[in-house]
């Protein structure tokens, strides 16, 4: 992704450096950042942010523990989490039931047969709370354990949360596919 | 499902960045939250410091609390017990006067009727004045009763200087036997007993024989039976042979290593105003030997040498205007044929900004011999605590770095000894104080944490107008050996 003599001179804090390390990582960053932002402003703002600390903190990087891409993808997954955190309108619970729910995982979309333009256009109004724990766990391949950690939630929580993140998910992507094919 | 077809499927794609988000409109935005991550990381570590140094003082000042409560409670629970000893060895002594030094009854009887003579006379005089009503009996039982106590404590105070000065050489201790100081043990519980008058009388001749007695007498040799009596009396502890902790030896010498955290205190019109603002103080370490000497138990002076290595970050951003002249020549040719026609000389002068971005450290080293006089607040087994204060004498300096040149807009490298250059290290006096905790590991070993702040007294800038004070704190460990 980036050759190790620019991340040397990025640690010595080298502009030229610098502009070089976002143009390549810039856009894996931003597939990261619009999946979990909607708000473009708001995107932009998360950008800088995350290059802010991929840049403050490049010099605690070590490539013997995780890849470039997997190290800048964890940053990035972070602030992008703290940004919504910060933002009080979300919230990652939308409806808070006492009781835990049942879920089964075959309740998951069968992922060969979906439109993926049908999918990704869902995906995007799913509210924000399903949406992150969506991510986190089927995207980003967080554990259960990790998101209720990062989202400092009950780990029961989470699974629950993503059961109903999938139902909504499937019901809603069947009225989209139902809105196509009778428009 | 494979997680990893979600992905695949979501962050496969090239993804273009929108126009927003190029370099160029990002940049500021990054810088200025960098710049933001930068502060608040550095206000994190000052933070972590201030709270380490905080917690640091905490459990000095605690095992200062603890140490001088134990302390006290020991000390209080000592004196306690040889005030008991006192007054009871007092009162044994008295029965034991009772029952040795009065040779016969006969002459017990005479001195009685002596007092009771005197006591008469006394009465007699305040009945002339006062109390008529009064009998006889009720004098002297007022006058002894008040008389009594004041005996004792005269008593006391005889019996100690006995104790301390003449125990061994004028103890006549084979004058007594054990059988005699059963008696006087004896002699302790009639004395409780008995209440009478009578008895209060014969005392009172008794004490006045024992305060004439003075310190020939051999009570002090009584005190070696002091601590049968304690246990006949009840009371536990120490007896009177409480002995004083042995002054502990004079000469010690001490190295320690620790951080150090400073500020250069630039000030000035000139240089120190934009020095102030560019060079800011890194932790730094140092070294330190002493050498100290304890004057009594509790004062000390020191002496040593310290070695400091200080170390700054010079940032500077600078622009400068400038006028470049050129002179040139044109040569001017027919294009036709070729041939030179003439010459015109051109002068142009053209205008730029030169920009200069400099981060550098600077390191500034130093010797001197620090002198100053300590306190020891506590010192007990274990733990010591001191605190001091002196002067500190800088002898040697040397420093490499970077030095601002603001009159020609650029910096320049002095990379040899500071005195060189505008501003010099040697010869220079500092104040200082510190706070330091001593922990006795074996008999002659003890590792201690020091805490010194200093500060410069002397400008080590020479230039007019321009001053470079540093005071520093610095955070020490290390040994120290009592020779």
């Amino acid at each position: 992704m980036l050759d190790q003599s620019i991340i040397k001179l990025c640690v010595r804090k080298d502009r030229k450096a610098f502009q070089q390390c976002y143009e390549a990582c810039a856009p894996y960053v931003y597939s990261i950042v619009k999946q979990y932002i909607q708000n473009v402003e708001e995107r932009k703002d998360v950008m800088q942010e995350v290059f802010a600390h991929i840049f403050n903190s490049i010099e605690k990087f070590n490539e013997k523990k995780a890849s470039f891409k997997t190290w800048i993808s964890r940053i990035t997954i972070n602030q992008t989490i703290n940004h919504i955190k910060k933002n009080k309108k979300h919230s990652f619970l939308i409806t808070l039931h006492p009781e835990i729910e049942h879920y089964e995982e075959e309740q998951q979309l069968a992922f060969d047969q979906i439109n993926k333009a049908v999918f990704k256009k869902v995906l995007n109004k799913m509210p924000t709370g399903y949406r992150t724990i969506f991510l986190l766990y089927h995207v980003d391949g967080y554990a259960h354990g990790e998101i209720s950690s990062i989202l400092n939630i009950n780990e029961q929580t989470s699974r629950s949360q993503l059961s109903r993140a999938l139902k909504w998910l499937r019901k809603h992507y069947k009225e989209q596919l139902k809105a196509i094919s009778y428009g | 499902m494979d997680k990893n077809n979600y992905k695949n499927f979501l962050r496969d794609e090239q993804n273009l960045l929108p126009e927003n988000l190029s370099w160029d409109k990002v940049e500021s935005g990054i810088q200025t939250k960098l710049d933001l991550l930068e502060a608040s990381s550095k206000k994190a570590f000052w933070r972590r410091i201030r709270s380490f140094a905080f917690l640091l003082f905490g459990l000095l000042i605690s095992a200062c609390l603890i140490n001088q409560c134990y302390f006290n409670k020991n000390n209080s629970s000592k004196k306690s017990t040889e005030v008991l000893n006192q007054n009871h060895s007092t009162i044994a002594e008295k029965n034991i006067q009772e029952n040795t030094d009065s040779p016969s009854k006969k002459t017990k009887i005479l001195q009685l009727e002596e007092s009771q003579k005197e006591q008469t006379s006394l009465a007699q005089t305040d009945r002339k004045n006062s109390l008529s009503s009064q009998t006889k009996t009720n004098i002297k039982k007022k006058e002894a009763k008040t008389f009594l106590p004041n005996s004792i404590s005269t008593q006391t105070i005889k019996i100690n200087k006995n104790y301390s000065t003449n125990r061994i050489a004028q103890s006549p201790i084979d004058k007594f036997n054990i059988k005699e100081a059963n008696e006087s043990v004896s002699g302790i519980s009639k004395f409780n007993e008995n209440q009478s008058n009578q008895d209060l009388v014969e005392k009172n001749t008794l004490n006045k024989e024992i305060s004439n007695i003075k310190s020939a007498s051999p009570i002090s040799t009584l005190l070696h039976f002091i601590p049968t009596k304690n246990k006949h009396l009840g009371l536990s502890g120490a007896g009177p042979f409480i002995k004083k902790e042995a002054f502990h030896p004079k000469w010690s010498f001490g190295l320690s290593s620790g951080v150090i955290f400073w500020n250069p205190g630039f000030e000035g019109q000139m240089i120190g105003q934009h020095k102030a603002q560019s060079e800011k103080a890194l932790v730094s370490h140092g070294t330190h030997f002493n050498l100290s000497f304890l004057l009594n138990d509790k004062w000390e002076i020191s002496s040593g040498l310290s070695f400091a290595n200080r170390n700054s970050r010079l940032e500077f951003s600078g622009v400068k205007d400038t006028t470049v002249a050129v002179d040139r020549v044109v040569t001017l040719v027919n294009p036709d044929t070729g041939n030179q026609v003439g010459q015109q000389s051109m002068n142009l002068d053209a205008s730029a900004q030169i920009y200069r971005n400099l981060i550098h450290h600077n390191n500034y080293q130093q010797w001197s011999v620090p002198l100053y006089l300590s306190r020891n607040w506590r010192s007990n087994k274990r733990l010591n605590l001191k605190t001091g204060a002196g002067i500190e004498y800088a002898f040697f300096g040397n420093a490499k770095g970077v030095t601002l040149n603001l009159l020609q807009g650029e910096t320049s490298v002095w990379p040899s000894r500071i005195k060189e250059d505008d501003f010099t290290l040697s010869n220079r006096v500092s104040v200082l104080g510190n706070i330091e905790l001593e922990y006795q590991l074996r008999s002659k070993i003890l590792i201690k944490t020091t805490i010194q702040g200093s500060r410069s007294i002397s400008n080590l800038d020479t230039r007019i107008g321009e001053t470079f004070l540093p005071s520093s704190l610095y955070l020490s460990a290390g040994l120290t050996y009592r020779l």
